[in-house]
């Protein structure tokens, strides 16, 4: 049954991870189903939700677009081929990834969210419908 | 004999009381035209707690429920507000989602679609936060993000 689970569980999860054993974490014996890289941009994701809770000041979008950016860095050297990396590199650089740009997108948005109140209007993008044009 | 004596008072019995009665139900026809609809009583500690208790109780759900529901399915927790004026939105956001995956799940099958499931855990959370508030400001309470409410679209 648990190992039925895991199979389904693993191979879901293969559909948008490579699930290299030799980047991902193994617990007593037992691969786990994402890599180093996806499960640390999933925990710095959940960092920053609670950070968000936590009612401190968040950073601007682009100080938070600059700190994510390493992980684009890391992974374009490794596709060049200037380094190989290491796992605690990609979880590093995944887990910043996650973190602050989950961060910057939220600041974006209420970012957006004010300036429509402030410009009298309630949603964020224009309108679909088409405005009449004067005649 | 005496079984006729008895019905003979129990029969001057029920017209006096019939005539006692009279009157005060031809009042209280000709005041309350309902006679069936009980009258208005002072309120009191009794009353107010028993219709409290007849009456359903509002529960005003915690905005933490809201934020789980739209965590699992973006935008789906805006359907729990009591303002029904969102719920276009909230299947809105969650169509936009639910596009959004399907697209991803399409390009995984060209090589590119792997990298479009980067940002997918960010448009949860930003819904989850979102409906969070929403539900936050309907109850008069604090947001923890988005001070004001919002829409994606105007209509």
């Amino acid at each position: 049954m648990t190992a039925s689970l895991y199979s389904l569980l693993f191979d879901s999860l293969g559909v948008f991870c490579h699930q290299m054993p030799e980047r991902s974490w193994i617990f007593f014996g037992v691969q786990a189903p994402l890599c180093i890289r996806c499960s640390a941009i999933l925990l710095g994701s959940l960092a920053a939700a609670f950070y968000v809770f936590s009612r401190y000041p968040l950073p601007s979008p682009r100080l938070s677009a600059i700190l994510a950016s390493p992980l684009l860095l890391d992974v374009a050297a490794q596709v060049v081929g200037l380094h190989n990396g290491s796992n605690g590199l990609r979880f590093a650089t995944g887990f910043s990834f996650g973190f602050f740009f989950l961060i910057g997108f939220l600041k974006w948005l209420a970012g957006r969210a004010e300036l429509a109140r402030s410009k009298g209007r309630r949603s964020i993008l224009p309108s679909l419908a088409k405005t009449a044009s004067p005649s | 004999m005496e079984n006729d004596k008895e019905k003979k008072v129990t029969r001057k019995a029920k017209k006096q009381t019939q005539r006692k009665t009279r009157p005060t139900r031809a009042r209280q026809t000709s005041e309350d035209p309902s006679p069936r609809t009980p009258p208005p009583l002072p309120p009191s500690g009794a009353t107010a707690a028993t219709e409290a208790a007849t009456e359903p109780a509002k529960i005003a759900l915690h905005p933490a429920v809201s934020l789980i529901v739209s965590l699992l399915a973006p935008g789906l927790g805006l359907l729990l507000l009591e303002r029904k004026d969102r719920v276009k939105d909230a299947f809105l956001i969650f169509g936009l989602w639910f596009a959004y995956v399907s697209l991803s799940f399409f390009l995984t099958f060209f090589v590119i679609g792997v990298c479009c499931w980067l940002p997918l855990p960010l448009l949860n959370v930003a819904a989850g936060i979102h409906s969070f508030d929403e539900m936050t400001l309907e109850q008069g309470g604090r947001p923890v993000l988005f001070q004001t409410s919002f829409r994606i679209f105007q209509e």
